[in-house]
């Protein structure tokens, strides 16, 4: 295995890996969103919170309304990458499946390069302005009480665009491998790469075998228990 | 000469814009990529020619940020109810509570003609809604229904016309993504846009409803009633169910002496009721077991009161479609719990899916708003209404050419493409023209600002459901409607492509009927939420 394809796996690590970590935001977003309803829109707890809030003087509402979105940020952001690299973007696949494998490797080299590569580097560079300008102007919430640092949320935005440019060069060493290398990078790369359509239909396929299997299963049951009565 | 081609470009580089996305979509890249990558290209010409700065790209940035009130990805607090529905949608899948749900509505609905079919039917009003595209919604429906359907001996044509039909009627009818997204890009709101979605949406289930019941009346070799065998219940423990009756009369009859008394009155008992009897059904359906009344306790009456609480409280304006989302997600996760399917593995795996199809959603958001910010600036938008200025045609020509490119272009993309980049184009024609529809509407005509927008955000209430009901047809329509493909790939190999052909086109007839009557009546659309919201 060369070094390209060594740096390849090391970057879909690191992406996957935030992916998945960035998931697992939903669960601690739910509770956010039910505790916020709770204190909110119960009569019961929403006295009882706002007795706290006299007596403490502090209030955790709007942080929690900040923190949602900040939470929701969060996920949608850093799943970029693992998303590009699990093939779960939307394509328009009529024509591509028409193609062999190495055709679609170079159609897919080209739009890397020419698409997604200026693509990333225009918003890593202006989104990274934008948590700048954000980090300089000491930009916080709009409510009072909200979470201040707004540079945080922000450069969430340009991880995320990192992340999917990650998965980017990732996918693009592996083409190169797929299109240059020798038998072994050939097939390395080939089994690290998910964006052929064929791979999704072979899976679509195992589905379809199960499918079938549940059916004739249950005709026999159905003839043993006719063949019962 | 190159002051020829300067001017050609600076009036129609939009025009030149559009004709390079469509081209970089059929490559098959990742419509995110393409949307992306064409609006920085055109970006950098136009910069090189002297029409935009290059600090437009702050305004992309900027807007795919969102945030004072603009509707962009991440700072809106509305776009949160997203992930939200996804969890919801894919908890209730991988936790086999959509699976229960369809046995034992099968068992519910055994003595109608064609009970399997309206089960599945049911099942695709209630649940189909969430998955977040449309092929993912059709491949659950078809695994998940199909090979029972095949194997009870109803006709293939039959069984994946109706499987097809109901498991894409979930983007129309909430909770539904779509109809968030449509909200956020037309900028009007999402609790309005649900409940006027639901009518629209009823109208539709009645309509396949009554083709299957009529049909299977008429000739019931196509769907055999289901043998009294085929589903081995045990009888059912009158005790428990009287047990149940009686805790859900009781926490009504407390609610309704509590709440007219005052007592407590900080309590919000008419919730507390609800709460109750949900939790007293799944209990006492767990008691209960493998029998009629336990299934229909434990299977079919948790489900349904989870949605009934989203769309509830959102009917209520008592929470907004994110609280409703996060409660939603969280009573998923209940019902996961009390069904006893909720394990690591099934969480781990629900929690990736949620976060995949989270990063699908908002990638193309922010591809298609780069696209549309710079599509906007090079003054593409003002090509496309002077297009149709020179079209010149009457509104509701209009109307229906808008209708019919939608219907083309969900031959080819899902609704994500076509919500996020054809509907912003698409809504200032429709505001536009709103004053030609007062009288339709049934609203007064409009003489002053105030009621001129009131006018607007009606007609684009109606335009929006007729756009969703037009993409669900257009996904069902053969030979392209991709819903159809998807169907193909996951079916047993007796079904042949002919007999879903065939056993669509019904369904399809079904949704000119539904698109014509919304067109027709836009009361349908707009009648509930006036009612619930009020003018």
């Amino acid at each position: 295995m060369n070094s390209g394809l060594k740096l390849a796996d090391w970057l879909d690590n690191i992406a996957t890996k935030a992916g998945r970590a960035a998931g697992w935001i939903i669960i601690p977003l739910i509770i956010v969103i039910m505790f916020d309803v709770i204190t909110r829109k119960l009569d019961v707890t929403r006295l009882y919170f706002a007795d706290i809030t006299q007596a403490t003087n502090y209030s955790v509402s709007t942080i929690l309304q900040d923190l949602q979105w900040h939470f929701h940020a969060l996920l949608l952001l850093f799943t970029f990458g693992i998303g590009y690299l699990a093939n779960a973007h939307v394509r328009v696949d009529i024509f591509r499946e028409m193609l062999s494998r190495r055709k679609q490797a170079w159609v897919e080299m080209f739009g890397l390069v020419f698409l997604a590569i200026p693509f990333l580097i225009f918003m890593v560079y202006w989104s990274g302005r934008m948590g700048w300008i954000a980090f300089a102007s000491g930009e916080g919430s709009e409510s009072l009480t909200g979470i201040p640092h707004r540079w945080v949320p922000k450069s969430f935005m340009v991880l995320g665009f990192i992340l999917a440019a990650f998965a980017v060069f990732a996918t693009l060493l592996r083409l190169w491998n797929l299109l240059f290398g020798n038998q072994d990078e050939k097939s390395y790369a080939t089994s690290q790469l998910s964006i052929f359509p064929d791979q999704s239909a072979a899976e679509l396929e195992a589905a379809r075998v199960a499918a079938e299997q549940a059916l004739e299963a249950e005709r026999a049951g159905a003839n043993q228990t006719n063949r019962g009565n | 000469m190159w002051e020829i081609i300067y001017d050609h470009l600076y009036d129609y580089i939009g025009a030149y814009m559009f004709l390079a996305l469509a081209l970089m979509l059929f490559t098959g890249m990742p419509v995110a990529f393409a949307l992306g990558g064409i609006s920085v290209i055109f970006a950098l010409i136009a910069i090189g020619l002297d029409f935009l700065d290059i600090e437009v790209f702050y305004a992309v940035v900027q807007r795919i940020w969102g945030g004072d009130g603009a509707s962009g990805a991440v700072q809106n607090p509305i776009l949160v109810a997203i992930p939200c529905f996804v969890f919801m949608g894919t908890m209730l899948e991988k936790s086999r509570v959509a699976e229960d749900l369809l046995h034992i509505l099968q068992v519910m609905l055994k003595r109608v003609p064609g009970g399997l079919a309206l089960a599945v039917t049911v099942m695709g009003t209630i649940m189909a809604a969430t998955t977040g595209i449309i092929g993912a919604s059709v491949v659950m429906m078809t695994l998940l229904a199909l090979p029972t359907m095949l194997s009870r001996g109803y006709h293939p044509s039959l069984a994946t016309g109706t499987i097809a039909a109901s498991a894409t009627l979930g983007i129309l009818i909430p909770p539904s993504i779509m109809l968030v997204l449509m909200a956020n890009l037309l900028a009007v709101s999402v609790g309005n846009l649900f409940i006027g979605a639901i009518l629209p949406g009823l109208v539709l289930a009645g309509l396949y409803f009554l083709y299957i019941m009529t049909r299977c009346t008429i000739n019931p070799s196509l769907a055999p009633p289901l043998p009294p065998d085929a589903i081995q219940l045990e009888p059912t423990k009158m005790r428990n169910v009287w047990l149940y009756f009686i805790v859900a009369a009781l926490a009504i009859g407390t609610a309704w002496y509590c709440t007219t008394n005052g007592i407590m009155p900080s309590f919000n008992w008419g919730l507390i009721a609800f709460l109750v009897i949900f939790m007293a059904s799944m209990i006492i359906g767990r008691m209960e077991g493998n029998t009629f009344w336990g299934g229909i306790l434990k299977g079919f009456v948790p489900p349904i009161f989870l949605i009934v609480m989203v769309l509830g409280s959102i009917f209520a304006g008592w929470a907004t479609p994110t609280e409703a989302a996060g409660v939603g997600a969280f009573g998923s996760l209940v019902l996961a719990l009390f069904n006893g399917t909720l394990t690591k593995d099934v969480l781990t795996s629900v929690v990736n899916r949620t976060g995949l199809t989270t990063a699908m959603i908002f990638f193309i958001f922010a591809g298609a708003t780069a696209f549309s910010t710079i599509f906007r600036n090079v003054y593409g938008e003002d090509l496309i209404i002077e297009f149709i200025e020179w079209l010149d045609l009457a509104p509701w020509s209009l109307l229906f050419l808008l209708m019919f490119v939608i219907f083309l272009l969900g031959f080819f993309f899902d609704f994500l493409e076509i919500i996020l980049i054809i509907l912003p184009v698409f809504a200032p024609v429709i505001r536009e023209m709103a004053g030609a529809f007062a009288g339709h509407l049934d609203i007064a005509e409009p003489t002053n600002v105030a009621q001129m927008q009131f006018l607007q955000a009606q007609v684009i209430y109606w335009f929006a459901i007729l756009v969703a009901v037009n993409l669900q047809t257009s996904f069902l329509t053969p030979p392209f409607g991709f819903a159809l493909f998807y169907m193909k790939g996951v079916a047993p190999s007796v079904v042949k492509m002919q007999e879903i052909y065939r056993g669509i086109i019904p369904f399809v007839l079904l949704q000119v009927i539904g698109i014509a009557i919304v067109v027709a009546f836009p009361q349908l659309a707009l009648w509930l939420p006036d009612l619930v919201f009020g003018r």
